[in-house]
């Protein structure tokens, strides 16, 4: 049986041929093919090229491991997709990050959202100052200065 | 394009937040009272909950302090047991949803007092505590349970049993009315001793008789739907682990799921107290074992953590796909070789007991970080000059060379409910 191929359209009209079991990854996909026409190029309206470039890669790369060994995984494998994950991920910069987890989202790549929304969790707000997270959030203050100062005694540990 | 955090939808936000870890959340709650509102809602603490590792937690009631170890990540928070618990004593504590039921006492003049305050649930990571009224017949040796009903997960229930001699006594308690209610149920067992909190349900391990037994068992769950029993038995120091099917699927049976014959906890010196072992299923299938020792001697108890778990591998036709640990076994590669032709699931592999080696265990010393599928090697490991050295390094009430008053270690998923 030969492969199926899935062409995908970028929002600014670039254009991704891919494997089927690649896009598939995606929950979002297999409904575009019923509605649309299956043999017609899939518009993705949400997602920009660069974009579909890494989530494509993402999934090129974890449709090979689950292919590797049948759908489980052996310990090695496991280990170096974690590890590419995350090389993944470092390679990445903020906007690519936001947009990434964006369409994670809109295409419903479980994996892939799980990894991106984890990254940001603890590069962009685990270790962070109570400061800094207002910043990141564009959070107003309205604590008292009285009010934050309970607040913060009530959990002295967590500040150290 | 988005390139603020800011600027991403709240659902996103959310989900971003639920995997930052409780340590961090508990600092920002003072972020504004709009988001500490958004922390506290149930929705967000549950998926929290839900997402959140299990770490082993202690409480030194000596040093009014509590450490909790995640051994996932290693990482280690000690922070103080909330005030209103000082001076108290308590057993082992019941977890639900990162909440802990303790039965509290008054420890005075070499013997137990009773006080008016004793049942609290109380939350670590908070620093609160609920005082629970106490039923009107209550007992010095009441057993309790902690849990829910798939009705309402926050409306949290105490059960009070209360073994006769001749007849049980059965109550139960609710958040919501603040009650006690008794209970028409009789038990047909008795001497129940390990017990777990499961999805709002209580497992207690019982005997219909006592025996004299030389083995000691341990209850748990694992990965969230099943339960799994722990047993060690004393001179042989053999560890089995017996795991059950899925409780929802209504018949539950049990089946082995590993067995170590040697065993790992045991250290050579006579000076030295073991204290019951305690014990998880990471999310990783590891068995992540916490066994303490105390030295009377030295006046330092010793913490250990052990994972445990089996390094299996697939097969398919003939060739059986190897990892890197299997390469640096070789020589023992041959009776590995299984001659199936179907791809045989974890489970299957795990549940299996052929004459085929096509698992291996691996005992991995987490103070060293050494690997080894060899009981004998990790014998000698312990024996080892850098391993006793790095084990004196463990001990983890570093401020005074006094032997803590360690009362209860446990599982524990942290939450901030309550």
């Amino acid at each position: 049986m030969s492969k199926k191929n899935i062409v995908l359209k970028s929002s600014n009209g670039i254009i991704f041929e891919v494997e089927e079991a690649v896009a598939l990854q995606s929950e979002t996909i297999p409904y575009m093919i019923e509605d649309d026409c299956a043999n017609d190029t899939i518009p993705l309206a949400n997602v920009t090229g660069d974009i579909l470039a890494l989530v494509i890669e993402y999934c090129k790369k974890h449709v090979v491991v689950a292919d590797g060994d049948g759908g489980g995984s052996s310990s090695s494998s496991q280990e170096d997709l974690k590890n590419w994950d995350a090389q993944f991920m470092n390679d990445l910069d903020q906007s690519k990050i936001f947009n990434l987890l964006l369409a994670a989202d809109f295409l419903n790549i479980k994996t892939l959202f799980d990894l991106t929304c984890q990254f940001v969790a603890d590069t962009m707000i685990k270790g962070k100052s109570v400061e800094e997270v207002r910043r990141t959030l564009n959070i107003e203050k309205d604590y008292t200065s009285e009010e934050e100062a309970k607040a913060r005694q009530e959990n002295e540990w967590a500040f150290k | 394009m988005t390139s603020s955090l800011s600027s991403l939808p709240l659902e996103l936000v959310e989900e971003i937040f639920v995997r930052v870890p409780i340590e961090s959340l508990v600092r920002f709650k003072t972020t504004s009272k709009e988001w500490y509102a958004f922390f506290s809602h149930k929705k967000f603490i549950y998926k929290h909950l839900d997402l959140s590792q299990e770490r082993f937690i202690r409480v030194d009631v000596g040093h009014q302090s509590l450490q909790i170890f995640n051994p996932g990540t290693n990482a280690r928070l000690c922070l103080p047991t909330p005030g209103e618990l000082h001076y108290y004593t308590f057993g082992k504590a019941i977890h639900c949803d990162g909440l802990l039921l303790s039965n509290c006492r008054i420890f005075e003049g070499g013997k137990y007092r009773n006080s008016v305050k004793n049942l609290a649930v109380w939350n670590p990571m908070m620093s609160r505590v609920t005082w629970i009224e106490l039923s009107n017949s209550y007992g010095l040796y009441d057993v309790y349970g902690f849990g829910y009903d798939n009705v309402s997960r926050e409306n949290y229930k105490i059960l009070r049993i209360n073994q006769g001699l001749l007849s049980s006594e059965i109550e139960i308690y609710e958040f919501k009315s603040k009650l006690w209610r008794s209970v028409d149920a009789t038990l047909e067992c008795d001497h129940m001793w390990d017990y777990v909190s499961m999805n709002g349900n209580m497992y207690w391990l019982a005997r219909k008789k006592m025996v004299n037994s030389e083995t000691e068992s341990f209850i748990q769950c694992f990965r969230g739907d099943r339960l799994s029993l722990l047993h060690h038995h004393h001179t042989s120091g053999k560890i089995e682990v017996w795991l059950t099917s899925k409780l929802a699927d209504g018949v539950v049976s049990w089946s082995k799921y590993l067995n170590v014959t040697h065993d790992p906890l045991v250290l050579p010196s006579t000076s030295r107290r073991r204290i019951h072992p305690t014990y998880f299923t990471h999310k990783t299938d590891k068995i992540m074992l916490l066994c303490e020792e105390e030295d009377f001697e030295e006046k330092y108890i010793y913490t250990n953590v052990y994972e445990i778990f089996w390094f299996r591998f697939l097969v398919r036709g003939n060739s059986a796909v190897e990892s890197k640990l299997e390469q640096k076994k070789a020589s023992q590669k041959n009776d590995q070789t299984a001659d199936s032709t179907s791809i045989i699931t974890l489970d299957e592999i795990a549940f299996k007991e052929t004459g085929k080696k096509t698992e291996r265990m691996i005992i991995r010393c987490k103070i060293c970080n050494i690997s080894t599928s060899s009981e004998d090697v990790m014998e000698t490991h312990k024996l080892g000059k850098k391993h006793q050295a790095r084990l004196k390094k463990q001990y983890i009430s570093e401020d005074n060379k006094h032997l803590a008053v360690l009362e209860y270690r446990n599982h524990y998923s942290p939450s901030w409910d309550l």
